[in-house]
Parts: C-alpha cells; sequence; structure tokens
C-alpha cells in the first residue's frame, strides 16, 4: 500500500468508527432486538410480535400518528413565524443590525433546552405570571392553567425550532438579489405575485432545509412534551423510553425506536418529493 | 423636440440628504427613438432611471410618458419596462415562464400567452428556448430574453440600466448592433444608460452627456463628437489632446491663440471669448497629421513635437508626442506610416512635426479638470 492510500484510510478510520459504532450497528441491534422474541423456556426466537403489538393497541399507533402530526404542525407554524424574521433580516435589516439580529435568535440557545423550558413554565403555570397579570387587571377571577395542553407542547417546540428554521432561510434569502424583487414589480406584479412567484420559489431550498431539520428536532424531542405537556399529552419518544427504562421491555422499545426512524425517513421522503427538491439541494448546501 | 414625446421631464430632481443626484432636469425622448444617457460613474444617471421605473421618488419636478404624468404611479403600474444591469431573469423560471411573468400580470389567457412567447421568442433569435433554463443560456442569450420579457409586454418606454456591462468585449460589440437592430424592428422607444461612450455613440439617435446631475449637452452622436459643447463633453466623448493656451482674438467664431511659447494657432469656438482669456484647444486626435519635411504650408496650424513612444496596433495605432510639457496622441494610419517612417517602418530621430486645420480645432475658455466621480453611484 502507497503511503498516499495509508495516509487516506488513516485519516478514514474515525468517520468509519463514527457511523460504525454509534449509527449502523445500534440500529442493526436494534433491529434484531426487535424482532426477537425471548421465552424461559423455549429460548429466543424470530417473531413481528412486537409490531403487530404496536398495531393492536390504539394508545401505540394513536400516540404514533398524533406525534407525527403535532411534529408536523409545529413545524408548519414555526415556518410561518420564522419566514417573515428571516426576510426582515436577509433583506431589510442594515448589514450592522443583521448580525445583533441573528445573534438574538441564538441568544436563548446559550441556556440548556430544560432551562427554556422551566422559564416557559414559570411564564404558564397556575400560579404563574401571565395567569397573575389576568388576575391583576380583572380579565380572569381564578387562576388560569396554561401548561399541559398540546398547544403548549407546540409553543415549546416551535420556540426550541425557530433557530434552525430562521438560519437556512437567511442564508437562501441572503443570495438573492434585490433586482429580482424589483423586476418582479417592473414587470407588473404586486407584493403577493412576488413572494409566491419569486421570493418563495427561491427561498424554497432554505424552506424544506429548515422544514426537515425542524421536524426532526420536533419528532424526537423528548424534554418539551414531557415537561410542558404534562400527563395528558403523550409523545411517542416518551413510549420509547418508558419500554426501555421503565418497563425493561427492551424488544417493543427497540421496535418503537425502528418505527420512529421508519416515520421520519417517510416523511422526509415525502417533503422532498412534493417540494421537487432533493437532499443535495437542501441540507447538503 | 417632438410634438408628442414618449417621455419627457420636467424640472426632475433628486437629493439624498445635502446630495444632489438629479438636477432639475428637463428632456424629451421622441417616440421610437434610442435616447442613451451617458455619463461617468456616479453622475447620477443610474438615479434618474430608477426614478423613471418608479423605483426612487423624486424629490420634486414631474414625469410623463405620452402625455400621463406618472409621479404617483407605483412601478407596477407604469407603462414601462426595465432591463437590468445583471438582467434579474429569474432564476427558478424557465426562459417560458419567465416571459409569461409579465404577461399573467396583463391577465393574457393561456394560450394567448404561449403564442405570445413563441412569437417573441422567434423575433429575438431564439425560437426553441422557451423550455429551457435560465442558467442554461449564454451571456448573449440572457440578454435576448431579458429583452423578450419586457418587449412582450410592449411597454411604451424600455429602459436599460447598462445591461451589456457583463459581457466580454467581443460579444458586447455583438450586442450593441443586435439591440440598434430589435429596437429598430420594435419600434419601441428605448432609454439606455451606461457609462461607455462607444456604446452611447453606436446605438443612439440621441445621446444627453450627464455630469453631476446635470445634462451637459445633449445631441445626435456625430454632433457630440463634431461640436461638443462643454469642455467635459470634449474630454469624455472620444478621445481628445488638449493645449493651453491664451486669445489673441476672435471674429465670429474664429479664434486665434496663442500657446504657452507664443505659437500662434488657429481654431474654431462657438462660446464668446475675450482676449487674454485662459483656453483649451482641444483637437481629436484623427485631426493631427504627422508631416514629413516635404510637407510645407498645408495645414493651417503647425507643431514641432519630441517623439516619445511609437504604439503599433494595427489601423490603430498611435505615435505619443510632447508638446510644451503636454502629452499629445496622433492616430497613424498605415498608409500614412511610410510617409515618415523608414523602409522598414521604423520612425527615426525624436522630432515629430504635426499639421492640422483650424475647423478642427476647438477652442473652449479653461475650466477646472472635470471631476470624474469615482464613488459608488448613488
Amino acid at each position: 500500500m502507497s503511503q498516499q492510500r495509508w495516509q487516506f484510510y488513516f485519516l478514514l478510520t474515525p468517520f468509519l468508527l463514527w457511523i460504525g459504532l454509534l449509527i449502523i450497528w445500534p440500529h442493526f441491534n436494534m433491529l434484531e432486538v426487535s424482532l426477537t422474541e425471548r421465552s424461559w423456556t423455549q429460548g429466543d426466537s424470530f417473531s413481528f410480535k412486537h409490531y403487530l403489538l404496536f398495531f393492536q393497541q390504539s394508545l401505540y399507533w394513536n400516540t404514533y400518528l398524533r406525534t407525527a402530526w403535532m411534529a408536523i404542525l409545529a413545524t408548519f407554524i414555526t415556518l410561518l413565524i420564522s419566514f417573515p424574521v428571516a426576510y426582515y433580516i436577509a433583506k431589510v435589516a442594515k448589514p450592522r443590525s443583521k448580525l445583533a439580529l441573528l445573534m438574538c435568535c441564538l441568544l436563548p440557545f446559550w441556556l440548556s433546552e430544560l432551562v427554556r423550558a422551566y422559564g416557559w413554565m414559570i411564564l404558564l403555570r397556575e400560579s404563574g405570571i401571565i395567569s397573575g397579570l389576568l388576575q391583576a387587571i380583572g380579565l380572569a377571577d381564578a387562576p388560569i392553567e396554561m401548561l399541559y395542553h398540546d398547544a403548549t407542547i407546540i409553543l415549546g417546540l416551535v420556540y426550541s425550532g425557530m433557530l434552525f428554521m430562521v438560519v437556512p432561510l437567511v442564508s437562501s434569502l441572503d443570495s438573492m438579489d434585490n433586482s429580482y424583487i424589483e423586476a418582479g414589480f417592473d414587470l407588473g406584479g404586486n407584493r403577493w405575485h412576488i413572494f409566491w412567484e419569486i421570493v418563495f420559489p427561491y427561498a424554497m431550498p432554505g424552506v424544506v432545509s429548515g422544514c426537515i431539520i425542524v421536524f426532526m428536532l420536533n419528532l424526537g424531542n423528548y424534554l418539551i412534551p414531557n415537561l410542558m405537556g404534562g400527563k395528558d399529552s403523550l409523545w411517542f419518544t416518551e413510549m420509547v423510553y418508558t419500554q426501555f427504562i421503565t418497563r425493561f421491555n427492551w424488544e417493543l422499545g427497540s421496535a418503537f425506536g425502528i418505527l420512529l426512524l421508519v416515520l421520519s425517513s417517510l416523511l422526509v421522503w415525502l417533503a422532498l418529493k412534493l417540494s421537487g427538491q432533493s437532499l443535495s439541494t437542501t441540507v447538503g448546501r | 423636440m417632438t410634438s408628442n414625446p414618449a417621455l419627457r421631464c420636467q424640472q426632475l430632481s433628486k437629493h439624498f440628504g445635502d446630495f444632489c443626484a438629479v438636477d432639475q432636469l428637463n428632456f424629451e425622448v421622441a417616440e421610437g427613438s434610442f435616447f442613451s444617457i451617458l455619463g461617468p460613474s456616479g453622475c447620477g444617471k443610474t438615479t434618474l432611471l430608477r426614478m423613471l421605473a418608479g423605483f426612487e421618488s423624486p424629490s420634486s419636478g414631474d414625469i410623463f410618458i405620452q402625455q400621463q404624468r406618472v409621479n404617483d404611479l407605483a412601478p407596477n403600474h407604469r407603462p414601462l419596462n426595465m432591463v437590468f444591469q445583471h438582467l434579474a431573469l429569474f432564476p427558478t423560471m424557465t426562459v417560458g415562464e419567465n416571459i409569461a411573468y409579465g404577461l399573467k400580470r396583463q391577465k393574457v389567457a393561456k394560450a394567448e400567452q404561449q403564442k405570445k412567447i413563441g412569437e417573441i421568442l422567434e423575433r429575438v433569435g431564439l425560437p426553441d428556448a422557451a423550455n429551457k433554463a435560465v442558467t442554461q443560456l449564454s451571456g448573449g442569450q440572457k440578454q435576448r430574453v431579458a429583452l423578450a420579457r419586457c418587449l412582450v409586454l410592449q411597454p411604451k418606454v424600455l429602459l436599460l440600466d447598462e445591461p451589456l456591462g457583463a459581457l466580454d468585449l467581443k460579444l458586447r460589440e455583438k450586442m450593441k448592433l443586435e439591440l440598434k437592430q430589435l429596437q429598430r424592428d420594435f419600434g419601441t422607444t428605448f432609454v439606455y444608460i451606461t457609462h461607455d461612450q462607444s456604446e452611447a455613440m453606436v446605438m443612439s439617435d440621441k445621446v444627453a452627456v450627464m455630469n453631476h446631475g446635470r445634462f451637459e449637452q445633449v445631441a445626435a452622436p456625430v454632433d457630440l463628437y463634431l461640436k461638443p459643447n462643454t469642455p467635459f463633453v470634449a474630454r469624455f466623448v472620444g478621445n481628445t489632446n488638449m493645449l493651453s493656451a491664451e486669445v489673441v482674438s476672435q471674429h465670429d467664431d474664429k479664434v486665434e491663440i496663442t500657446t504657452l511659447s507664443g505659437l500662434r494657432l488657429r481654431g474654431h469656438s462657438h462660446q464668446q471669448l475675450s482676449v487674454g482669456q485662459r483656453v483649451q484647444a482641444y483637437i481629436r486626435p484623427e485631426a493631427l497629421h504627422p508631416l514629413n519635411d516635404a510637407d510645407q504650408g498645408s495645414f493651417e496650424n503647425q507643431i514641432v513635437t519630441r517623439l516619445n513612444q511609437d504604439i503599433f496596433d494595427g489601423a490603430n495605432s498611435m505615435l505619443l508626442a510632447e508638446f510644451e510639457g503636454q502629452q499629445l496622441q496622433v492616430l497613424l494610419p498605415l498608409q500614412q506610416r511610410s510617409r515618415i517612417s523608414d523602409s522598414a517602418g521604423n520612425l527615426d530621430g525624436s522630432e515629430l512635426k504635426l499639421g492640422w486645420n483650424a475647423e478642427h480645432c476647438l477652442v473652449l475658455e479653461d475650466s477646472p479638470e472635470p471631476s470624474l466621480v469615482k464613488s459608488k453611484e448613488a
């Protein structure tokens, strides 16, 4: 082996170790465990039992679909809120305030997600600031509990995902020449036409890239649904946790894990197909 | 001046704080003509064009398009279109979709749109380009699509913001002629801004030379070259040589001047000059004739200069000569070269005699060097 080839493989080793030991091997292991039925008397055997159980128990697949739906909804709301923010940072703000504004988006991330979630809890709980304020100005007679709703989960997810939506949007809008917008006006279009036919298609790679990242973060989030959703709002990651940690049912937990992976892969693939983008034009940029 | 101009501006001004970008302009552009605004960068031409398009609002004054005052019309409601400096073809659309964008805004029916797109692409020489992506086109093709996108809307006036600037030299030369041809074919009024005097000269019916927010002269290219009104125009349009001098006498447009060393020269001027006034004599490089010893008295003005450099470039060959500390450029056509050179084509000696006639010697009052504003265009 020549020296150059030797160097190449040497430098490649960390990557191979990472992807092999931390990604591929655990997943195959999980797949194997999920397809195993353990028995004291007959030993281990191959079985689809855990997957069947998932479809038989309505709690499981209901939570699964609910998690998917709420993650999509939260992603969509994040996009809705982030687009104007990103547009302002990229196109309206002066170069000097641009950096400051991006820093503002980054600021909350200096805190841990746990602390951020507690921040929201201080605001929203029954004895919290907002509830107190509403009572003080006479809009409410009794303490209001604003935590532990589906809406609170969405709120928390949007808040924790915004940065990951704003940054790719800013980077794709930043590269857009203002003359496209002027040309859009000059050729007779109004703001509506310009947004939908020129600006939005131009920002599409950023939109899809942001959506994919935020959606994956939402789907796999454990802390926000657990803390802000309370007992009424089950999230699929919580079920995975319960199986592994509380009930020591690794086989069912693994099956759930694989199903979550299938779900996120399927939805990302669908989003790319629908938007006509590819991984290389969005996340790969 | 025409009775029904396509575009008319009255006392049009634009101030940015204390800076006056466009200063009380009055002008008309005749229907169907090619009108160029020529000026150095920072002279206010881009601001003027953006006011016409509606992207800047005038500080004062009015803009009329075919007698209709458009000051208060938003850009998307003005009956004019603009070809942008970098063309601004929408990268997410095909060529056909780019052209359809404006047609859709005019609420043209789908079938009619397709017909018009086909026709316009045919006319600009890109019949099969409708389904191509913008990135597949070459520089010249993009140029034509940008024109087609505007011309399909049949604007009353088409504004062009240095669209040839991004092209390489060869293509630019070709596109100049092509643009002129397209303008004639379509009969649309073109308002073209550029800092390249050759573009303005080749294509235009009329050229306005702009400096410091004002028009120094508005004239046909020939007049601009032969009869510049102001020192700025004389220096900015085409190459010219300058000689410092003082006025000795003036009779109508005939002027007699004396150079720094007391040499008498004859020239012409449309300005009213006084005796003893400091002036500049402007002589084009092609008006200066190198003389050999046999030439006697055939030119009204003759001077002896020191030959500094012989720059051979085929038909564009130049001689650089020095007279009273001032550099003179002399155009030397190939057939003239043999008259003053040896058999090998080399110029011998360091002295060069030059002669020219009074009609090619324009005398204008001395003004400080026109400050070509180099800063970024406002």
